[in-house]
């Protein structure tokens, strides 16, 4: 199996004023390419941290992070705008759609600084629109749509680009269960034609769901592999 | 990318109207009382007839006596004698076109009782004066040379004149009165101004003649003559209506004379015509000093007006003020503007622009925003320098023509561009630091709030 995520004893560390927030402690984390992961955890516990981390969007104490083979503190901030412009893409928590332009604006921002013409884009932006059932509304703004709706949208705008990552922050967070049973089958069939997918999720249904699941507390990373591995431990603490 | 950043600008602009419509006024209100200075300092300071400034020269004969202070500015020199005036028109040297004039006065009326009579201003000189400054014709055209010499009762009039005398019919033949004396239109001149009368050493704006006159009808007919007399050690001014022919014959210099020449380097035989005169001169007992004459070109001229001119540095003062006071407030504004984008900046550096391609984005919008407020500039611009030309004409009174004084106060095409310009450009510098700063926050600390 080829790894498309090394991560090897990263530290992330926040100072707030005097205040030192410890959000991240010696992980350590491999993901195939193709897998499809769920990431765990109670809130506050660092999961948001580690996709951002992974993402290339943030910066850490130590240790070493490769994407792909490339290792994320030889990027410089252009490079790796770039590089999430061409392999990731991102379903933020909090949507983080830009307020002032309408859906198909939005959907559009990263294919424009991929350089796509105008035709390749509108092709790409019906595509996705249509995928998550808003093409009708394309013309509207993010304030005009239900939390929900703006998921789908910041949904769309992930796939758009077809990014062979997709690093999604709770992005069933915000829907009811059949709409979120639909994006769900959503993000399993783009898994299917071979994208690596990491989803932060509360439900544990939903993340039982993936191929493996991790597990955060605290800013430490525990690894629950496989079913077995999971049962060992329960049964450890039985014993 | 250009349309993509100018309909990014657009939504942008509609997205915070209050700050932008600042924006616009701050660098509207800024360019427009900037570019009406510039506009002000820049007509101000151009030169009639262009093209032929540099072979028109003013010239002044020395023939006061020994004890006269020496000069060598023609602003402090004598006007020409008459006898001078009328020897150098003689010289046989036709690379040279000699005019020469003065004003005169008189009480104009017509036979249509409609028309109020007025106090006319006449210019005094010869029919090469009409060619020399380029003067177009609407009716007619100047007098003939037999009618110059023969002081023929004919006059020029003016566009403005005519319309107001004849309802801008076709008047050459008919007759007006000046005073008690009846003169024959030989000629409507079109619409022709002047920055400054040059041509009679006033140097005064927006002054224009309401008619001209031939010299020798002029001098017969004792027409008032509204000159400065300098006569050697004492100033006469009983010359100006009486005394025609002492004055003809004296040595009281009063006429300003013009020579324009076929080509700039003519002016070195020029001078040497003019020496031989003056030599002729002194084996007459004339000229008594040394040297003789002093030639000035149109252009050296206006450069010694124009440097006069402290209400030009004045305004240029004040304008600039106002521009930065303007952009000073400008700076606060965008830096507002951008501030409230630093979420954006954040999606869009997470979704994958680079730093500059993201700057160039924002440069296209503040230059969007200071185009519109170039064009609000423009239109104040042109508002205040309306009203400026107003109150110039009214302090220039009754006798002005506010036309003469559109040149002064034209917002022309250049104008327009570089108060464009200026305004695209200073948006720019303002809004750049704000720019530069929010496109270098970190972009994950403001995608993780809520
Ligand atoms: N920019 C920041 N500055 C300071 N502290 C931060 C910052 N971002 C996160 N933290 C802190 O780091 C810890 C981990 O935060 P993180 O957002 O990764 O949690 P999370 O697991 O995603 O939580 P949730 O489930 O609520 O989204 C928290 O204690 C948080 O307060
Ligand atoms: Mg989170």
């Amino acid at each position: 199996m080829e790894h498309l995520i090394e991560i090897k004893k990263i530290r992330k560390v926040f100072k707030t004023g005097t205040v030192a927030t410890n959000a991240l402690r010696d992980v350590d984390l491999t993901i195939n390419k193709g897998e499809f992961v769920s990431i765990k955890g109670p809130s506050g516990s660092g999961k948001s941290t580690l996709l951002n981390i992974i993402g290339l969007l943030e910066d850490y104490e130590s240790g070493s992070y490769k994407l792909d083979g490339v290792e994320a503190s030889s990027l410089n901030d252009d490079q790796a705008s770039e590089l999430r412009n061409e392999k990731i893409g991102f379903i933020f928590q909090n949507f983080n759609l830009i307020a002032e332009l309408s859906l198909y604006d939005n959907i559009e921002v990263p294919l424009i600084y991929r350089g796509m013409t105008s035709q390749e884009r509108k092709q790409r932006v019906e595509e996705s629109l249509r995928l998550v059932g808003l093409w009708g509304r394309k013309e509207h703004r993010p304030d005009q749509l239900s939390g929900g709706q703006r998921q789908r949208v910041a949904i769309a705008r992930a796939l758009a680009g077809k990014p062979s990552l997709i690093l999604a922050d709770e992005p069933t967070g915000n829907l009811d269960s059949e709409m979120a049973a639909s994006v769900m089958d959503l993000l399993y069939q783009i898994n299917e034609m071979g994208n690596t997918i990491v989803m932060v999720t509360h439900d544990d249904e939903l993340a039982s769901k993936t191929q493996r699941q991790i597990q955060v507390t605290d800013g430490v990373v525990k690894q629950c592999d496989t079913e077995t591995e999971l049962l060992k431990e329960q049964e450890a603490s039985y014993a | 990318m250009l349309k993509y950043n100018m309909k990014m600008a657009w939504l942008s602009i509609r997205r915070r109207p209050v700050l932008n419509l600042l924006m616009v006024m701050a660098i509207g209100i800024g360019i427009g009382i900037f570019t009406a200075a510039i506009t002000m300092v820049y007509q101000g300071s151009q030169t009639d007839l262009p093209h032929k400034s540099d072979r028109l020269f003013l010239v002044q004969l020395d023939s006061r006596n020994l004890a006269s202070e020496p000069v060598d500015n023609f602003n402090k020199m004598i006007d020409m004698t008459y006898i001078d005036t009328v020897n150098v028109s003689q010289i046989d040297y036709p690379k040279s076109q000699i005019t020469f004039g003065w004003l005169t006065d008189q009480l104009v009326n017509v036979e249509n009782k409609n028309v109020m009579p007025y106090r006319g201003f006449s210019f005094v000189t010869n029919r090469a004066f009409f060619s020399i400054m380029d003067i177009p014709f609407l009716y007619g055209s100047a007098w003939s040379q037999e009618q110059e010499i023969s002081g023929a009762p004919v006059v020029v009039i003016t566009k403005a004149r005519n319309d107001l005398l004849f309802n801008g019919e076709n008047s050459v033949g008919k007759q007006i009165r000046l005073d008690d004396k009846a003169v024959t239109i030989v000629g409507v001149i079109d619409e022709w101004h002047v920055r400054y009368r040059f041509y009679d050493r006033t140097f005064m704006k927006g002054l224009s003649d309401d008619a001209y006159l031939p010299y020798r009808y002029a001098l017969d007919a004792n027409l008032s003559r509204n000159a400065r007399f300098e006569c050697w050690d004492n100033t006469s001014m009983r010359y100006q209506s009486s005394g025609t022919e002492e004055l003809l014959a004296s040595e009281c210099g009063w006429i300003t004379v013009w020579s324009l020449l076929d080509s700039k380097d003519d002016l070195a035989e020029f001078r040497n015509v003019l020496d031989d005169y003056v030599d002729g001169q002194r084996a007459s007992g004339r000229f008594p000093r040394e040297g003789g004459h002093l030639l000035t070109s149109l252009d050296e001229v206006m450069a010694y007006v124009h440097n006069k001119n402290v209400d030009y540095q004045f305004y240029f003062i004040i304008g600039s003020m106002f521009m930065a006071a303007c952009i000073f407030s400008a700076v606060g504004i965008m830096l507002a503007n951008f501030m409230s984008k630093t979420r954006e900046v954040c999606i869009r550096r997470a979704l994958g622009a680079k730093r500059k391609v993201l700057i160039g984005q924002y440069i296209s919008e503040v230059a969007v925003v200071g185009f519109i407020g170039g064009v609000l500039g423009i239109f104040i611009s042109f508002g205040s320098l309306h009203l400026m030309k107003l109150k110039m004409f009214h302090s220039v009174g009754f006798y002005a023509d506010i036309a003469d004084l559109d040149l002064l106060f034209k917002l022309d095409a250049v104008m327009v561009g570089t108060g464009i310009f200026i305004a695209i450009i200073s948006s720019i510098l303002v809004s750049i630091t704000p720019i530069l700063r929010v496109c270098q926050v970190k972009v994950s600390r403001n995608l993780t709030m809520e």
